[in-house]
């Protein structure tokens, strides 16, 4: 199955743009530097202050992670998208040129 | 102590404690500190190190969306939108889930600096009360009320402080306790359910030629992409190369290890040989199944079982395995766990599970039973395969290691050596190796994170050797001095966290009979033995509620393991 396809490759450079300044965003979001905020026993003795300390160090590790994947994913959108509005404008030329 | 002038004045405090005491009280400063020691500011530079990654999830997701009108402008084929749309979603999901923590972390700091202050107040409250009456605070304040008739205000203000105090306790646990649940969930989720954009190459072969995708599926992202189809290929050749030895042990053991992991797998789970070292003439051989993906995994248990076990029949092992990575998994949805049956130090007796050695070996195998030898060779080897397991796991994997019987002599040694854990679980243990005195002995470890559970039926965990424990029990401790596993860790001693929970199978007890002659031991010992098979099983520590309280070490949710003091 064919489908027409419409194409504004300067439009779709734009969003890569956009794409890139997403992929800094969660990139900063992912640098702070991870340093023992709280450590075992910070809170209490208690199984509770024991369980709060440990899930926070950690949670926030991943919160780091989570922002640093998603900046990878935003980066090799913005990098796909390029390399599409690339492509169009090469078809593009391609299908106007007179034929032989 | 932070931030309390009331406890410094060096007096008050011992003479409260010491009246408490005398009135049958729990010593009120000792609650008093607990609250005044939580580290609030701690507390609040995580909230801002959270905040500052929350509010970088918002801002990028907010730039994903202002990138759809441009693409759908841009581009007539949906399907990039909906990459993009996707990537937007999750940043919010991401950013919602931290929300609740943050938002919990606010209200838990609010309530612990409360409380603190709140404690303080009361602490001081009582002060001025004790020498409202005319006590000087440099006299023992019981004897001086004695002598002065005020035992019954100095008891009311005494208890009074107590309950309040305890009060308070209870609010602050409270607080932390909403902050625990609020914690459980992990910000990475939303993110690792996304698909990869599949490079430079894929937009392009989307657009010009027609088709309508501008996506490709890619793996799964998050971690080892690796999966667990290349950390253990070279013990998988081991393996295929030893299925055809002509040695029987070696062909023997790895029979053994393949039919467990076609069980680990037939689990609907990954299994990965992570260890693999053939067996010989003179040895069992090691070998290490993880149940479940190390590479993803954000809690890793390795279990080390008990004597009479091998490689041979290590597919017993990934039963238990796959029973607490399932129960891990319901307790905490939301991480992945994977479960490591570890046979990876000599057990004793193993030859009663037909590993087929020559006799000298297999004598020499039956007296290893007698003390912790094989246990604290086996503890070093345990530390370095803990630390390979650390380099193919994320970085923010928990770790933790559980013995059963010997096992957790073998794990308690580990601990005693540095291995790289979280948390040590000693199950139905003999001793905690002759490495350590009590929990304390552990060199990055913790006491609050060492864990016994010791049944009370189980004659093994009452310090006699692993072997003869169950026809000595009933007459008494064996002649040896002390247990050449070491020291019980379920005892108050020890000073672990022990777990309260039962046996899960009924006590079963016999009275034999020899006409007109008196049953001097026999009933004894025929009890122990029967105490022997019925209690001292791994399947019976690793089911009920027992299996939960494991879990919930491996996931962390500390405050859902039940405790109780030590024997």
């Amino acid at each position: 199955m064919s489908a027409d396809l419409t194409v504004e490759t300067t439009l779709i450079r734009q969003a890569a743009a956009v794409l890139d300044e997403a992929s800094s965003n969660f990139a900063a979001g992912g640098q702070a530097s991870i340093c023992p905020l709280l450590h075992d026993g910070s809170l209490g003795r208690s199984a509770v202050a024991r369980e709060v300390a440990g899930a926070a160090t950690r949670r926030v590790e991943q919160a780091l992670e989570a922002a640093r994947l998603l900046a990878d994913h935003a980066r090799d959108a913005a990098i796909g998208l390029r390399a599409a509005a690339a492509a169009f404008e090469v078809a593009e030329s391609l299908a106007i040129a007179p034929p032989r | 102590m932070t931030g309390n002038s009331t406890l410094d004045t060096g007096l008050v405090g011992p003479a409260i404690t010491q009246a408490a005491l005398t009135f049958g009280l729990p010593d009120p400063i000792t609650i008093a500190e607990e609250l005044l020691d939580a580290d609030v500011d701690g507390l609040r530079e995580w909230f801002a190190v959270a905040a500052r990654t929350q509010l970088r999830l918002w801002q990028g997701a907010d730039r994903l969306a202002d990138a759809l009108p441009l693409l759908a402008g841009g581009w007539s084929s949906r399907a990039p939108s909906l990459t993009v749309a996707r990537q937007r979603d999750a940043g919010l999901a991401s950013h919602r889930l931290i929300g609740s923590a943050l938002s919990a972390a606010d209200q838990a700091s609010a309530e612990l600096r409360r409380c603190q202050a709140l404690a303080d107040t009361e602490l001081s409250a009582a002060r001025s009360a004790l020498v409202g009456l005319g006590w000087p605070p440099g006299l023992q304040l019981t004897t001086w009320a004695v002598l002065n008739d005020q035992v019954v205000p100095v008891t009311s203000i005494v208890t009074g402080l107590t309950n309040r105090l305890g009060e308070l306790r209870v609010r602050s646990t409270q607080a932390l306790q909403t902050l625990a649940l609020a914690l459980r969930a992990d910000p990475r989720d939303p993110v690792q359910d996304i698909p990869r954009v599949g490079g430079p190459a894929a937009m392009p072969a989307a657009g010009p030629a027609g088709a309508s995708s501008a996506t490709s599926g890619g793996t799964s992202i998050g971690g080892n992409t690796t999966g667990g189809n290349t950390i253990d290929q070279a013990n998988l050749a081991s393996l295929t190369a030893d299925l055809h030895s002509t040695n029987v042990a070696t062909l023997a053991m790895a029979l053994g290890v393949e039919a467990a992991l076609e069980r680990a797998r037939t689990a609907g789970s990954v299994a990965q040989l992570l260890v693999y070292e053939s067996a010989g003439s003179g040895s069992q051989g090691r070998a290490a199944i993880s149940v479940g993906d190390i590479t993803t995994a954000d809690n890793v248990a390795t279990l080390a079982p008990g004597i009479s076990n091998a490689p041979v029949n290590m597919a017993e092992g990934i039963s238990t395995a796959a029973a607490l990575r399932d129960e891990s998994e319901r307790l905490a949805p939301g991480d992945a766990t994977a479960v490591v049956a570890w046979y990876g130090y000599d057990m004793p007796l193993s030859a009663i599970r037909g590993v087929p050695v020559g006799p000298l070996a297999a004598a020499a195998n039956a007296t290893a039973a007698l003390d912790d030898d094989n246990a604290r060779v086996g503890g070093a080897l345990l530390v370095s395969d803990i630390a390979r397991f650390h380099q193919w796991a994320p970085a923010t994997a928990r770790f933790v290691a559980i013995g059963f019987s010997m096992g957790s002599t073998t794990v308690s040694a580990a601990a005693a050596m540095g291995a790289d854990i979280d948390d040590l679980v000693m199950l139905g243990s003999p001793g905690a190796s002759t490495d350590v005195r009590t929990a304390h002995d552990y060199p990055g470890l913790s006491a609050r994170h060492a864990f016994a559970l010791a049944y009370d039926q189980d004659p093994i965990t009452l310090g006699s050797t692993d072997l003869l424990a169950g026809m000595f029990g009933g007459i008494g401790r064996l002649p040896t001095g002390p247990s050449p596993f070491g020291p019980d860790p379920a005892s108050r001693d020890f000073d672990a966290q022990v777990i309260a929970t039962e046996s899960n199978v009924p006590d079963v007890s016999v009275k034999l009979s020899f006409g007109p002659l008196p049953d001097l031991f026999g009933s004894a010992i025929a009890n122990e033995v029967l105490d022997l098979a019925a209690h001292h099983q791994e399947p019976n520590y690793y089911s009920g509620a027992s299996l939960s309280a494991i879990a919930s070490v491996t996931v962390g949710h500390y405050s859902d393991v039940p405790t109780k003091p030590g024997r």
